[in-house]
């Protein structure tokens, strides 16, 4: 069965070569940037900085719309939310902040294959145990989905309609047992690959063999965003004007 | 040297009930066992006790002379090769490569000697071209395939095989028995329903339900009716064939059991032209 997956178009990209650690560092260098910036030109500049490695990041837009779509409420909400208490501009300020945040975002998730993520997450000294977790939690999820499928397919095959609203007492009574059903079998697939990975004598962490190496390229691309940066923060502080 | 040995086994779940008991079993170096027996006859946790995944309630396993306990349990494992039934429970990792590797990096090689091993076992499973591949995209006996190399890349002396050929089709099987046929030297012990895949992979067979009812050839098992009603098996359809056919011509002597017995059979009987 075929799942949306976010780094699904990630080898294709052009930021895929680029060391998962540099593009962590400088997507949360910018982030915290646009946390800290007011000033709306500042705010401008990191949206189009964002939009512009998005859409030079060559994955299909299609699939951007799909992610970006989970964070639009992010931009949304807060965004209403000032322009009720503090008028249009504190809003657009709010809506650019948080959309420049999110592209980037959006960027580095889509372009890392998430087991790169997370090896440049346990450099930075993310608890092995943590991120082995998320490591099996991505991997499994899909076999989870793909059970959930076959359980809902089963239930159709056996004339369940799901008509009706969520409180009648048998969709309910349905939903509920699926769900039941499906930590039953979690819990049984857990215990199955844990005695797997001590069968290949896992010991408590996941190593890998190849190892991350940052190139010339990786600095150019801490040089653009050192750029952007700098330029955000003497717009804010007033040194351009 | 026994590989595997089993003596006075008997192991209980933790929810009181009794999987195996008063197992005795000892398999030689290089030997291929088949292990057989109806569902929930306890093959399974057979294969765990034998891998040391599981220690036994009572009696003593030992796997290349070292007994199984808590303390040895983790290196014992290593001298193991376990492929489960399900691969989606054995393949983890994100990427084919690194979880081929996954076995060989906790054996704490070199790199080079994992990359080695790593291409080598790709080659030898016949997965080259999906190295770069997340598992979830993989076909099942694809992944059953990507399994295989995980283990073979360990290099274990011995090696346990669940159901290999559950779920796959012909071409899937054929290739997996092929796979298997090529580890010369290695101890097997394959739990298995399919006869005929016992038939071409052992020479020995063990049936199981919760103790040995049977453990010798399988010429042995063939003659003996009672032990197959039991355990609930069905002979393939070459012999069943041929036993009808022997029947109906009468003829004696000995049952043909793979496709070239029973090809060697009618070839004596002929009528020449």
């Amino acid at each position: 069965m075929n799942h949306a997956e976010i780094d699904q178009y990630s080898t294709r990209s052009r930021w895929y070569r680029f060391d998962p650690r540099v593009k962590l560092a400088c997507v949360v260098g910018l982030v915290l940037v646009a946390a800290l910036t007011r000033d709306l030109a500042s705010l401008l500049l990191l949206f189009a900085f964002s939009s512009a490695l998005v859409l030079a990041s060559g994955v299909p837009l299609r699939h951007l719309r799909s992610v970006l779509a989970l964070a639009a409420p992010f931009v949304v909400f807060p965004a209403l939310a000032l322009l009720l208490t503090n008028g249009p501009l504190p809003a657009l300020a709010m809506a650019l902040r948080v959309a420049a945040s999110v592209l980037a975002l959006a960027v580095l998730t889509t372009t890392t294959p998430m087991f790169h993520l997370l090896r440049a997450l346990r450099w930075y000294r993310m608890p092995a145990l943590l991120s082995s977790l998320v490591l099996f939690t991505y991997r499994f999820i899909f076999v989870l989905l793909d059970e959930l499928e076959r359980m809902s397919l089963a239930r159709r095959a056996r004339g369940f309609t799901g008509r009706g609203h969520l409180l009648s007492r048998e969709v309910f009574r349905t939903l509920s047992f699926t769900a039941g059903m499906t930590f039953v079998r979690a819990h049984a697939r857990a215990m199955r690959i844990y005695d797997a990975l001590l069968a290949r004598g896992y010991s408590g962490e996941v190593r890998t063999l190849s190892e991350l190496r940052a190139g010339p390229r990786d600095v150019a691309f801490i040089v653009m965003f050192l750029t952007i940066g700098a330029l955000s923060v003497l717009l804010q502080t007033g040194a351009l004007t | 040297m026994n590989a595997i040995q089993l003596n006075d086994v008997s192991y209980t779940y933790d929810d009181g009930s009794v999987a195996l008991r008063d197992i005795n079993i000892a398999i030689d170096r290089g030997e291929r066992v088949a292990l057989v027996g109806p569902n929930g006859a306890g093959k399974s946790t057979l294969l765990h006790l034998m891998s040391a995944l599981y220690i036994p309630t009572s009696g003593r396993v030992v796997i290349e002379g070292e007994e199984v306990t808590r303390r040895t349990a983790e290196k014992a494992r290593l001298n193991v090769g376990f492929l489960f039934q399900d691969p989606d429970d054995q393949v983890f990792m994100p990427r084919v490569y690194d979880d081929v590797a996954f076995g060989p990096i906790n054996l704490r090689l070199g790199p080079e000697e994992v990359r080695l091993r790593v291409e080598q076992a790709i080659a030898m499973a016949g997965i080259r071209g999906y190295e770069e591949r997340a598992p979830h995209h993989l076909s099942f006996g694809e992944k059953k395939r990507v399994a295989i190399a995980g283990i073979l890349a360990m290099r274990s002396p011995i090696l346990l095989l669940d159901e290999p050929t559950a779920n796959l089709d012909p071409q899937g099987r054929r290739d997996l028995v092929n796979i298997l046929e090529s580890q010369e030297g290695k101890t097997m012990v394959l739990a298995t329903h399919d006869l005929s895949v016992a038939f071409e992979l052992t020479d020995r067979v063990i049936v199981l339900k919760r103790t040995v009812l049977y453990d010798g050839s399988i010429r042995g098992l063939v003659e003996r009716p009672d032990i197959l009603a039991e355990a609930r098996l069905e002979l393939p359809s070459v012999p069943r064939l041929m036993e009808r056919w022997m029947q109906r011509t009468g003829r004696a002597g000995p049952l043909p059991l793979t496709i070239d017995e029973a090809l060697a059979a009618l070839d004596g009987c002929a009528p020449r032209s």
